[in-house]
């Protein structure tokens, strides 16, 4: 799990840009949206591709997202539950 | 009749890898960089915290400098600023990444990170936040600088009463070539805002 918890983290740094931070700035259990990391509504649309594309996951129920991208934890648990 | 009622209040020019504020260098890197890093490296210099400007594409990043720049030169912008904007390439730089990520035959996904600036209109809704702008916005597609329209279209919103001043210019931004001269023209200032000067301003033949 947690070689898969590092994975995302570089993934969501690469596909969002985010420059200033390094894997080990992001925390497991950081909120992604608020006042943790601050993403925004088009990066929760990249995350929904970047399960899609990355691990073969559609999100049937879009507002399935909000708990699937709590935190670095909780979409690695959705991954590894429903990874094709 | 030749009027010019309105001046202007600071310029900047980013072309061939330099950077100038009113006629004075402010970053010049090797020609050799890439588009990206010179601008991550003048995004630098200004000293800022704005982690949106890593998401942002070449056009939007651009302007972003260049605005962010004449806002340090004449002052924070009043909120009813209008921006007037022109390029030939539009979003193209957006535009091809997106065509490229539609294409994968094996994985044809596009990116809403990339998706988003395809319209080169974003990069004015960017700028609206950043400074907090309330006001009118157009961007218009010429095959080149045309100060013979851009200089009387804002000296009539300026006339109306449609703004207390404008941010204007060309923003030709593409993976090969930047060349963005934006103005901002109002009530104060040394230069008039005249066709001719204008031109000139461009060419780099005239200092504030």
């Amino acid at each position: 799990m947690s070689e898969l918890t590092q994975e995302l983290k570089a993934k969501i740094i690469t596909q969002l840009n985010l420059e200033d931070l390094t894997v080990d700035d992001l925390d497991d259990n950081t909120p992604l949206f608020g006042d943790g990391l601050g993403l925004d509504s088009i990066d929760a649309l990249e995350l929904i591709v970047m399960l899609d594309k990355g691990y073969g996951i559609k999100l049937a129920d879009p507002k399935e997202g909000r708990k699937v991208f709590e935190t670095i934890q909780t979409m690695a648990d959705f991954i590894e539950a429903n990874r094709k | 009749m030749d009027r010019h009622p309105y001046f202007i209040q600071s310029y900047c020019i980013i072309r061939n890898h330099t950077i100038a504020i009113n006629g004075h260098p402010y970053l010049a890197v090797e020609h050799t960089a890439p588009l990206h890093d010179f601008l991550r490296a003048a995004y630098r210099q200004l000293g800022i915290d704005y982690p949106k400007f890593y998401k942002m594409d070449g056009l939007c990043k651009a302007i972003f400098i260049a605005v962010e720049l004449m806002a340090r030169a004449s002052g924070p912008f009043e909120n009813d600023t209008a921006l007037v904007f022109s390029n030939y390439s539009s979003s193209h730089l957006s535009d091809s990444k997106h065509a490229q990520d539609i294409s994968d035959e094996a994985n044809p996904v596009a990116s809403p990170a990339t998706f988003v600036y395809t319209l080169p209109n974003i990069a004015m809704g960017e700028i609206s936040i950043r400074h907090q702008l309330h006001s009118e916005n157009v961007f218009f597609i010429f095959d080149s600088y045309l100060p013979e329209f851009l200089v009387p279209y804002s000296h009539a919103m300026l006339d109306d009463g449609k703004a207390s001043s404008i941010i204007s210019g060309w923003t030709e931004v593409t993976a090969k070539r930047c060349d963005v001269f934006l103005y901002h023209v109002g009530q104060a200032g040394h230069i008039p805002c005249t066709v001719e000067h204008m031109k000139r301003l461009y060419q780099g033949q005239e200092r504030k």
